[in-house]
């Protein structure tokens, strides 16, 4: 156990928590201009939960605050300003904004959350910060070489589960859907020449899967890593240059993966904001009684909770049980339909509603090929037409999915009173078989 | 040690040289053979100029020609002139059906279809404005105009046109009619370039915004809603025969909603607006991509378009009659309707990979 008492410079992890907060502060100022806080979460009169956070809802015009706050603590992080405070607050605030909506889920949103709620227990202000300038926190230069480990072990552990899950015939032997991905670029300067190229989707699909698999091996190992790091910046900026609807993720990697240097370039900070003079040399973790117990449950769950997939029966691009939080990362085209059948169970009248007069687009899109998200909104329409009067009400979906290009075929079975049905832990047995087969992982 | 030593460097080596290289092979390899592409400009030129253009000059004509027919009918109230002038309507009207779905852009700013296709038609506010004054530029007065408000002066038995009231507010609407459609084409002249050029699939481009207007609302509230849907009661489970387009004249919905499903249809297929000859489609690049993905697409949306016009075929001309004693050959339309939306809200859509949502997404 010799590992946990070696220490080693705090820069790298004073330089994450620096470039972190800037990022996260402009992540959310640009969702504030592009007014998304208004049309995602204050306009639709419906938002999809997350299983167990139904608590967890928009605030109205107060969700303007709640930007508001996980913007200034985002601040607080970034210069290291009441440090521990504004990482807590922050991870707070920024894990509530997440859980508002499952529609919207993202996983770099996600990812956010896991390395913030890391920050939160690491000495990253004790170097290099506002608090060790200014004296409120005791200064330091070095703390155990853990703590600034954990950061890219979360990052390895995202680039590797990202890797493992293009390991599938789909991706790999017919390039899907990077087949109908790639040509919708043809716009692009220099590159759009290329899009149509029968070769292009396959070497995009197999360059794809061998960076996330491994880039992370590089990036560690320090004879490597300036390659490596040239190689994530290439690889980033290609997709966010094919892909501009992944939003602010690859700059994120970009900027997240300079944690893997411990370089001069990082003590740079400690130049900003130089240390208090009564400096300690060393420092530890926050609360290690307690971050001794938390960290390495935390640590495991990185590791399981992204397999748990694997427990369920069917399909798991199909299902999407245990799909999200698991590193599934621009890996598959699905898009669906769907008409929800309101039936008065009593007289056998019924209605065929259009689920769109109830949420906007995004939303719509995405309940309609993600089972769980059709059987909330079912349950919710049942609820409107029993507050309208309506007994005993039955709702029925007619839907049609495509997946990776194949002919559509409807996700839930149509005969089904989603009324009677229960979201869970345990396999959803109404979701209707799939007609073919993803060989894989 | 020292074998470890050795393996170590040949992997850092390795890995120096393939990492580049993969960036290469997937960058910029040679110069590419550009036989293979698929011109997606030309199809958005083709739908322009063969067909969106076209109908709007079309629909100028007739409503021009709708204009000299009521000016012979006010000089001479003779039966045949009303005729002539019931006829012109109804041509203006169908021509009306080929334009109406490029509900974007000119016509979206212009609010064209505020000034032409709101129905049912408010016969209360018609009857009251034939009392009164009234600016037909409010919302209030946008279902009491239009072809609608026409039809309704020119078929109803509660109006009487020895009014002079009458032909004034006829005028007044076909006044606005005609001038929402000069704005429209001349608009067009500026935003031709802006849309001929919006390149990609995003939203803001030629393709998106097909998608996100024509392709999909359009043919969803305008079509299938509101010619077959709501008359038919498919979501109030009450039929509503009062709501069929064309409601006055009584005999031309089948006639009304035909023409609009194969304008429709010719936005897919690229059918020039004028003569009917075939030109690059969006049809075609669904072929295109189908060649890619080993699909057969454009072939499965074809049979739909069929059977969308079969069904609308296969009904009487009087939507109303059919409301009120039948309703459920409406709905069966809706269902056939709903079907192709199906296909290319799902199958479709993914293989052209058009934006539909417009937020970050990364979970598909």
């Amino acid at each position: 156990m010799g590992y946990f008492k070696r220490y080693t410079h705090l820069a790298p992890l004073a330089f994450l928590r620096f470039a972190f907060g800037a990022l996260m502060f402009f992540a959310l100022l640009r969702s504030l201009l592009n007014n998304w806080v208004f049309e995602l979460y204050i306009e639709p009169q419906y938002h999809f939960h997350y299983y167990g956070f139904d608590w967890v809802q928009p605030l109205g015009e107060w969700t303007y605050l709640l930007w508001a706050v996980a913007m200034i603590s985002a601040i607080g992080v970034c210069v290291g300003y009441l440090y521990r405070l504004s990482i807590i607050t922050f991870t707070i605030t920024f894990t509530y904004i997440e859980l508002m909506d499952v529609a919207y889920y993202l996983n770099h949103y996600y990812f956010v959350t896991i390395l913030a709620f890391a920050l939160c227990w690491l000495p990253a202000a004790h170097y290099g910060s506002m608090d060790a300038w200014l004296g409120r926190a005791k200064s330091a230069d070095e703390a155990p070489r853990w703590t600034v480990d954990l950061p890219r072990v979360l990052v390895s552990i995202l680039y590797f589960f990202a890797g493992l899950a293009k390991m599938n015939s789909d991706w790999l032997i017919e390039a899907q859907p990077l087949k109908m991905w790639l040509p919708s670029r043809y716009d692009l300067p220099i590159l759009g020449e290329l899009v149509d190229e029968p070769w292009l989707p396959y070497a995009f699909a197999w360059f794809g899967m061998l960076y996330d698999t491994t880039i992370w091996i590089f990036l560690w190992w320090k004879r490597t890593r300036i390659f490596a790091y040239i190689t994530v910046i290439i690889f980033h900026t290609l997709t966010a240059i094919f892909f501009p609807a992944i939003g602010v993720f690859p700059y994120v990697m970009i900027v997240i993966t300079l944690v893997f240097f411990d370089a001069k370039w990082q003590l740079a900070l400690g130049k900003v904001f130089p240390s208090a003079p009564r400096k300690w040399h060393e420092w530890r973790t926050w609360n290690p009684a307690l971050a001794k117990f938390i960290l390495p449950v935390f640590l495991a769950w990185q590791i399981f909770y992204p397999m748990r997939s694997q427990l369920y029966p069917g399909e798991l691009f199909w299902t999407e049980q245990g799909f999200r939080f698991s590193w599934r990362v621009m890996l598959m085209e699905k898009s669906g339909a769907a008409e929800f059948k309101v039936v008065e169970g009593s007289t056998g009248r019924y209605v065929w509603v259009d689920p769109s007069e109830y949420l906007n687009e995004t939303q719509e899109k995405q309940m309609a090929f993600q089972p769980d998200l059709l059987l909330q909104f079912a349950h919710y329409l049942g609820s409107l037409y029993e507050e309208a009067g309506m007994q005993n009400p039955e709702v029925y979906v007619r839907s049609a999915v495509s997946l990776n290009a194949r002919p559509s075929q409807p996700i839930v079975d149509e005969s089904i009173d989603l009324m009677q049905v229960k979201d869970g832990w345990g396999h959803k047995k109404w979701i209707t078989a799939w007609n073919d087969e993803i060989h894989g992982w | 040690m020292a074998r470890l030593k050795f393996t170590e460097m040949r992997i850092i080596k390795l890995s120096t040289l393939i990492l580049p290289l993969l960036f290469i092979s997937c960058g910029e390899d040679g110069p590419s053979t550009p036989g293979d592409n698929f011109n997606r400009k030309e199809v958005i030129e083709n739908i322009t100029d063969n067909l969106i253009l076209p109908s709007y000059s079309d629909l100028n004509v007739e409503l021009n020609e709708m204009q000299q027919a009521l000016d012979t009918y006010v000089a001479s109230a003779t039966p045949s002139n009303k005729a002539a002038l019931e006829s012109a309507w109804l041509d203006a009207y169908l021509s009306w059906q080929d334009a109406a779905l490029w509900n974007f852009g000119p016509a979206e700013d212009a609010g064209l279809l505020t000034a032409m296709n709101i129905y049912p038609t408010d016969t209360n506010q018609i009857l009251a404005n034939l009392q009164g004054s009234y600016d037909l530029n409010a919302i209030s007065q946008f279902d009491a105009q239009g072809f609608p408000g026409l039809e309704y002066l020119l078929f109803s038995n509660a109006i009487d046109w020895t009014n002079p009231a009458v032909s004034t507010y006829f005028q007044d609407v076909l006044s606005r009619m005609k001038a929402k459609t000069e704005t429209t084409i001349s608009d067009w002249n500026t935003y031709r370039s802006d849309f001929v050029n919006a390149q990609g699939t995003d939203r803001g481009s030629a393709f998106g915004i097909l998608f996100n207007h024509t392709f999909l609302p359009y043919l969803e509230v305008h079509n299938r809603e509101a010619k077959f849907g709501i008359p038919g009661g498919q979501r109030t489970g009450t039929p509503a025969p009062e709501k069929v387009e064309g409601l006055y004249s009584r005999v031309n919905s089948k006639a009304l909603a035909l023409r609009a499903f194969e304008a429709y249809r010719r936005a897919w297929t690229g059918m020039s607006h004028v003569d009917h000859t075939a030109g690059a489609s969006v049809l075609d690049y669904v072929t295109y991509m189908d060649q890619r993905n080993g699909t057969q697409l454009s072939g499965k949306l074809e049979s739909e378009l069929d059977d969308v016009q079969l069904a609308i075929e296969g009904l009487d001309n009087d939507f109303y009659s059919i409301a009120q004693t039948n309703p459920q050959q409406l709905n069966d339309v809706w269902a056939a309707y709903q079907v192709m939306v199906f296909t290319i809200k799902t199958e479709i859509s993914s293989s052209l990979n058009v934006t539909i949502s417009y937020v970050d997404s990364d979970g598909d």
